[in-house]
């Protein structure tokens, strides 16, 4: 996959359809790291002047975060991604669906915690055995990723539902 | 990617998904996408290729793709035949011996790992790859 001259169909045809600032963006969304201009400017296939415009605006739009630096590192802002996803939840949900989904998520949660009898994901000891099998560690940590999922969810679903039942009707309205 | 945490998996990163979703969208390779359970809480994201690319004994195609907040992933590719599942899967996650990368081979996704990994340092590259390989996969199977 690495040695082929040029990159494939699919990498020209984003590079084609999406704007420099359309591409800084679909990549700012999955960098939780913090990664400089340059960086972004080579992901991106564009100058570095032109990735730096790009996510200085990102900075002042709050879907960036910049560590103001020399040179400075941008990432994701987590609490923009957090609130746009309350705000699609609640709009798109109404507050007794987003409620009876959080009961299951809460249940959930129970069972994670009596399975591996610790009340929260990061104190389950993974040991560093190799002799475990791959399979096993998978499972584990399949179960893990999981369990880290409903802990965050259960946070957004609560902050959905009471922005949800803050509007008259129980539905926060549609974007004009 | 630069400065990725080597630590424990992060939870489920819905809004790279979504992202990864909508730029899969507009391949002619993929026909629908949706979030499974469902969009409130999703445990994976599913990406239903166009099977009318392959013979006619493959009746479905599909990716499963799972993003976690700080970079780890599976990429799971599922060919339906009438008795049973091609399959392979592309992984990082954390190992105690072994690369952090690494590519279960088909037919069965076997847990015998080959040391073949995407080699991209982003979501996007990997989707690209990822759509470029089923591409080649097209190839060798309708040969």
């Amino acid at each position: 996959m690495s040695d082929r001259p040029g990159p494939p169909d699919a990498t020209r045809q984003w590079d084609s359809d999406r704007t420099t600032f359309q591409r800084v963006y679909d990549l700012l969304v999955g960098t939780t790291e913090p990664a400089s201009a340059r960086q972004f400017a080579e992901w991106a296939d564009c100058s570095e002047n032109g990735a730096r415009q790009a996510l200085e605006q990102l900075v002042e739009m709050d879907i960036a975060d910049s560590t103001g630096s020399r040179p400075a590192l941008y990432r994701r802002n987590p609490s923009y991604f957090r609130w746009k996803r309350v705000e699609t939840l609640a709009r798109e949900h109404g507050a007794n669906t987003l409620r009876a989904r959080l009961e299951e998520l809460i249940s959930e949660d129970r069972k994670l915690q009596e399975k591996y009898d610790v009340p929260e994901p990061d104190a389950v000891v993974v040991a560093d055995e190799p002799a475990e099998n791959h399979d096993m560690l998978h499972d584990r940590w399949d179960d893990l990723t999981e369990w880290r999922t409903i802990r965050r969810d259960i946070t957004i679903l609560k902050r959905a539902i009471h922005r949800a039942e803050s509007s008259k009707d129980g539905h926060v309205p549609s974007k004009t | 990617m630069t400065g990725r945490t080597e630590g424990p998996s992060g939870p489920l990163d819905v809004s790279t998904l979504e992202i990864l979703a909508q730029r899969a969208a507009t391949h002619p390779l993929c026909l629908d996408w949706e979030f499974r359970p469902d969009s409130i809480s999703p445990r994976v994201l599913e990406i239903q290729l166009d099977d009318a690319q392959y013979p006619s004994f493959v009746t479905a195609v599909r990716v499963d793709v799972r993003w976690f907040v700080g970079g780890d992933y599976t990429v799971h590719y599922l060919e339906f035949r009438p008795n049973e599942t091609w399959q392979c899967r592309w992984d990082r996650h954390p190992k105690p011996v072994g690369p952090r990368e690494h590519f279960h081979p088909p037919p069965d996704a076997s847990s015998d790992i080959a040391s073949t990994p995407l080699e991209s340092d982003h979501h996007l590259d990997i989707l690209f790859e990822l759509l470029e390989w089923v591409e080649d996969r097209i190839q060798t199977i309708c040969e």
